[in-house]
């Protein structure tokens, strides 16, 4: 067998490939909401790292996100800097978060986790990004507005090159994928999985917990945030509802739905969070049998996911994927007569 | 514990169900490839619909929304052998619900539909929901660009049609309709029905001071985009007018107690965040029952509503100074503190001008057509209505040839339109501001009862 | 001092309605250890059907307070089956989880109700909330008006919380609660029934959410996301009381909201009191930990 990395790069190249080309004929709301897809499948990767990967509970991921969007944003639209400087400083703007939201962390697991987050999370949303002292931040109540930009040449906006934007985004979002699920095989990601299996033990094991509980929240904000720091550039603004409490719980949910441990889980995820919506919305509504009329709206896409994760928590605490792939696993197992490994796709 | 065979099956079930959504959103979206996909592919996956020449097919249904991608039943933007596309978005989920206003601007279309339609062609409405968010309503712009609607009619989307409309019209799209936001104003493919929100400004304070008001007390609503400059004109103006005011509050559209706002209406000082001339006269001690005099408020219908509750259980009850202020249901529970209150808009009150023919077709057509909907009629559904009306007259009179192109010719082209209850419309090449006049409405007893006070006073 | 008299006053009226909030919330978690992130949202759906019996529906010939007991009644009817509903399909089967996992159902279940209850009544705001005592009955002290609605939420408050804490304490069936909480195989080899007093107890915690819910929309927005949006509010007054003593969480809640409102006298802003409440959680949850909070696992 090819050495597991090379087949993992191939792999996302034939994804990237294939994918990149998907969104060329349909129309600019659908070309949207494929980069959206990204920018939450991001947030949901984000996820995988943090609690998939190193156990910790965070339900502010998309506040990360909109730290990044709105710094990126004031740094394109107030100090009038190239995207790529304001994507940089969009990521370090979020990873500092990160670092921050993970000092709690050093001395909280769980539920209290759980709840300083959601409490960071609606900290930012009503106050960070509304009120009027943050407003050299924030842009005031309209937020910042970006109408194009020249990622290296590539010239990338949200109405005429929407395509672009997209294949920067699944580029990038490839390649984060690849690293994630190296870091995953490295000594490093043992590490992190040691932490999230028994703290305890791994701290005897002679893991540094605080190195690497804050390494997590770091990388995992960073994450965020790259995908958050094109939010301004795909809709064209910046505001605070796509970043609001709900939006954090939403990646919670669908991220454990499809499976909180696996990469691919995050693609499907942001796939379902961005694009399902918006089909159901455009498509889903109409006369059935030329009497009744029915018009399927968010909220029953909502309804779908909330019920689906509480049916899936009960029976299938692996998710989608993760249940998916335990049974590919199983069956080859079977046929090779091999224990399965727990190892990502 | 559930049986493992069980639990099995039920993943089973899970996972097939998945698949069985996965084919069907696939085939949506195979379809959406091959009725929207026939359009030229740019380089960057533009739909440019205006190079498609596709005979229109019969894909289209009944619904008003057969718009789906588009080019397939369209040969040219919007307009087909047998129907003509129109669109607009709404915040309807969120702290305010916009969705009255389409569905004033549907009932208006089926109406017309129900009279044969505009040059033989039925109006089909594709409307948005854009949540009180601005990157929800640019998602919805982008909607009406890809379902190449012919024009943006109606739209009511307090936080982001600002934004947007520069969006739409970079694509060619005209927009007839609005709020009242600024930038309606400034771009020579807008064509609101309406007054500019800044204008409010300068005849709120002017009224102020032909009212007698001595101190008021003001208070906006803060979190919307534009309000800034609009608030400072008033606040200003009222500086220039002689009249003093003593606190100004700024609200959320989604803040829930008005008590400590009525508190600092009373006793505070607070001055404009965003630019305006500072409160410039204190209340006496002692002269609470007197001072502030007035209240001056320009919120959104439901704030009202919580404001009057708040003064209410306050037990205070100073003169009310409002703009666009009459959301007819949620008066019902306004009670004492609205008597006398003096409301300001740029349309006729319908309730007092039930003969009025435009009134009878607009509370006939609602009525009809979304009887659940006529207690929430307002303000803002008259500027949707009235755009719905500018935008059939021209569409008419551009007769058997309708495009993008001859609808802005015969836009511009209306002089002195008569909508039957605002001063009448003229609209020309550039920027348009056709509407600068508001009329005084105030509630009287019996309660409840709005009637007009004054003819048009124009600025 | 006027000034601050009155905002004392205001702060202790949002206190009020913290503390009604959290009861719910820590004596949800004493009994079951879930700690529901969907508490706000069930007492906002019972409020609703409580509101729909109210506005409506018309009921020619009967007095308005008999239609208004009749709303709430109908509406805590409702809650005790929601409560039901929800123990029997979903949280009867996750006993013995982690309490993440648990948490985290909530949130399916969150979301879950909140969309029905959009999909049912719309997402808009003018629904006039229910009234239990009529509007206009108020005292002003210190210029700031105070309503007979208000001093309900302050008696039911402090009426839960100690009925409740008696009742987990002295009585039979609040022990078998506590052990269940506890410890839920061994309190079944105790003979305790574990499946009724898990049914019996969120039957209870929802019946409080709607209580909560019904006091409380006069105060907020009544829509579909305000009363959720109380959690983190909720959650920090819960955690002064160490999410296990109820009265302390009531104080917790009064503490909380005099915490929120002293520093809107000098900062105007709508956003700066969640900031407060999270400070308060993150003070509190810092003290403890070495220690940990009583009761939460893990």
């Amino acid at each position: 067998m090819m050495p597991g990395h090379i087949v993992r790069f191939a792999v996302a190249i034939v994804a990237f490939a294939i994918l990149a080309r998907l969104p060329v004929g349909l129309d600019q709301a659908f070309q949207f909401d494929a980069a959206l897809a990204l920018i939450w499948g991001f947030g949901i990767l984000s996820l995988v790292l943090l609690t998939g990967y190193a156990g910790q509970v965070s339900l502010c991921q998309a506040t990360f996100a909109g730290v990044a969007a709105y710094g990126a944003g004031m740094t394109v639209s107030s100090m009038h800097g190239g995207y790529l400087l304001g994507i940089v400083i969009g990521v370090v703007f979020a990873t500092i978060l990160g670092v921050i939201v993970g000092l709690p962390a050093l001395r909280l697991h769980g539920i209290t986790l759980a709840i300083v987050t959601l409490g960071i999370a609606l900290v930012f949303d009503r106050y960070v990004f509304q009120d009027h002292i943050f407003d050299w931040f924030t842009g005031g109540t309209g937020g910042w507005q970006v109408t194009s930009a020249d990622l290296l040449g590539i010239k990338v906006d949200s109405s005429q090159h929407l395509l672009a934007a997209y294949d920067v985004l699944l580029a990038l979002f490839c390649l984060v994928s690849v690293l994630m699920v190296n870091l995953h095989q490295s000594g490093a990601g043992r590490r992190l999985r040691a932490i999230r299996d028994s703290e305890v033990a791994a701290s005897t094991m002679g893991v540094n917990l605080t190195r690497y509980k804050l390494l997590a929240f770091a990388m995992s904000a960073g994450i965020a945030g790259l995908g958050g720091s094109f939010y301004p550039l795909i809709a064209g603004s910046v505001s605070p509802q796509p970043f609001w409490v709900f939006t954090s719980l939403q990646l919670a949910a669908i991220g454990v739905l499809m499976g909180v441990r696996y990469v691919p889980a995050a693609a499907l995820g942001g796939l379902f969070m961005a694009v399902v919506p918006d089909v159901l919305t455009r498509y889903g509504h109409g006369t059935f049998m030329n009497r009744f009329n029915y018009d399927i709206s968010f909220d029953w896409f909502q309804i779908a996911v909330g019920v689906l994760l509480i049916l899936q928590l009960i029976l299938l605490p692996d998710g989608v994927w993760g249940d998916m792939r335990a049974k590919l696993l199983h069956a080859r197992g079977a046929a090779q007569r091999k224990p399965a490994r727990e190892a990502p796709a | 514990m559930v049986a493992r065979s069980l639990r099995e099956r039920i993943a089973v079930a899970l996972l097939a169900g998945s698949v069985v959504v996965a084919s069907v959103l696939g085939v949506m979206t195979v379809l959406a490839f091959t009725q929207g996909g026939v359009g030229g592919f740019g380089p960057q996956g533009e739909v440019a619909g205006s190079t498609a020449n596709v005979p229109g097919g019969g894909s289209s249904n009944s619904q008003a929304t057969s718009g789906g991608t588009g080019s397939s039943s369209q040969s040219q933007s919007g307009v087909s052998g047998s129907s003509i596309t129109i669109g607009g978005f709404f915040d309807i989920t969120g702290p305010v619900d916009s969705s009255v206003e389409r569905d004033t601007v549907r009932a208006y279309m089926q109406l017309v539909n129900a009279q044969g339609g505009i040059n033989g062609r039925k109006v089909q409405y594709v409307w948005c929901d854009s949540k009180y968010d601005a990157s929800a309503a640019h998602a919805c712009a982008e909607q009406m660009i890809s379902q190449h609607v012919l024009a943006v009619v109606g739209l009511t989307a307090p936080l982001g049609e600002n934004n947007e409309i520069p969006t739409l019209t970079s694509h060619g799209i005209p927009v007839i309709g609005g709020l009242g936001t600024p930038a309606e104003y400034t771009n020579s493919l807008s064509f609101p029905v309406s007054a500019n929100f800044y204008r409010y400004g300068t005849a709120i304070a002017d009224e102020a001071r032909a009212l007698g008001a001595k101190h008021p007390a003001v208070v906006v609503l803060g979190d919307v985009p534009w309000v800034h400059p609009v608030e400072a004109n008033l606040l200003n103006r009222l500086s220039a007018d002689g009249v003093g005011y003593t606190d100004v509050e700024e609200v959320s559209a989604t803040q829930a107690n008005y008590t400590a706002t009525v508190f600092n209406l009373q006793h505070a000082h607070h001055g404009p965040s965003g630019g305006g001339a500072a409160p410039n006269y204190q209340c006496p001690p002692g002269s609470a029952s007197s001072c502030p005099d007035y209240v001056i408020a320009a919120l959104d219908p439901f704030s009202y509503h919580r404001l009057f509750d708040a003064m209410e259980a306050a037990g205070w009850y100073p003169h009310v100074l409002g703009a666009g202020l009459d959301k007819f249901n949620v008066q019902r529970s306004y009670d004492k503190e609205i008597h006398g209150a003096h409301s300001l808009v740029p349309f006729l009150s319908p309730y007092d001008h039930q003969n009025n023919p435009t009134v009878r077709q607009y509370l006939g057509a609602v009525e009809h057509f979304y009887p659940g909907q006529f207690q929430a009629l307002d303000i803002y559904t008259q500027h949707s209505w009235t755009a719905a009306m500018v935008f059939v007259a021209a569409a008419k009179a551009a007769g058997s040839n309708l495009t993008q192109a001859t609808l802005i010719q015969q836009l511009n082209a209306l002089h002195g339109f008569n909508t039957g209850w605002s001063v009448p419309l003229s609209y020309g090449p550039g920027a348009h501001d056709p509407n600068h006049c508001f009329t005084y409405t105030m509630d009287k007893s019996p309660h409840g009862t709005w009637s007009t006070t004054s003819g048009w006073i124009c600025s | 001092m006027s000034t601050f008299l009155a905002y004392t006053i205001i702060g202790l009226s949002l206190g009020g309605i913290f503390a009604l909030a959290a009861l719910g919330i820590v004596l949800i978690y004493r009994v079951t250890g879930v700690l529901n992130f969907a508490h706000g949202a069930m007492g906002m759906f019972s409020t609703f059907v409580a509101w729909q019996i109210f506005y409506g529906w018309p009921h020619p010939g009967l007095a308005p307070w008999a239609v208004t007991a009749e709303a709430i009644t109908v509406g805590l009817l409702f809650a005790m089956v929601l409560g039901l509903v929800l123990e029997f399909a979903v949280f009867r089967w996750v006993r013995n989880r982690p309490q993440i996992v648990k948490a985290v159902i909530t949130i399916g279940v969150l979301l879950t109700l909140q969309s029905t209850a959009s999909l049912i009544w719309k997402n808009n705001q003018y629904h006039l909330p229910i009234y239990i005592a009529p509007q206009d009955w108020t005292r002003q002290v210190a210029g700031v008006p105070i309503g007979a609605n208000y001093v309900v939420i302050v008696a039911v408050a402090l009426g839960l919380a100690f009925g409740l804490a008696a009742f987990l304490r002295y009585t039979a069936f609040g022990r078998a609660m506590r052990a269940v909480s506890d410890n839920p195989t061994s309190a079944s080899l105790w003979g305790v029934r574990v499946d009724t007093v898990g049914a019996v107890s969120w039957m209870l915690g929802s019946l409080i959410a709607a209580v909560a819910g019904i006091l409380i929309t006069p105060f907020i927005n009544f829509d579909t996301t305000s009363l959720t949006l109380l959690i983190v509010d909720s959650l920090a007054a819960a955690l002064i009381g160490g999410l296990v003593s109820l009265p302390l969480t009531v104080l917790g809640g009064f503490m909380l909201g005099l915490l929120e409102t002293y520093p809107t006298i000098w900062i105007q802003s709508l956003g700066f009191p969640r900031l407060i409440a999270l400070l308060v959680i993150l003070a509190v949850l810092i003290v403890r930990s070495p220690r940990g909070l009583p009761g939460v696992a893990k």
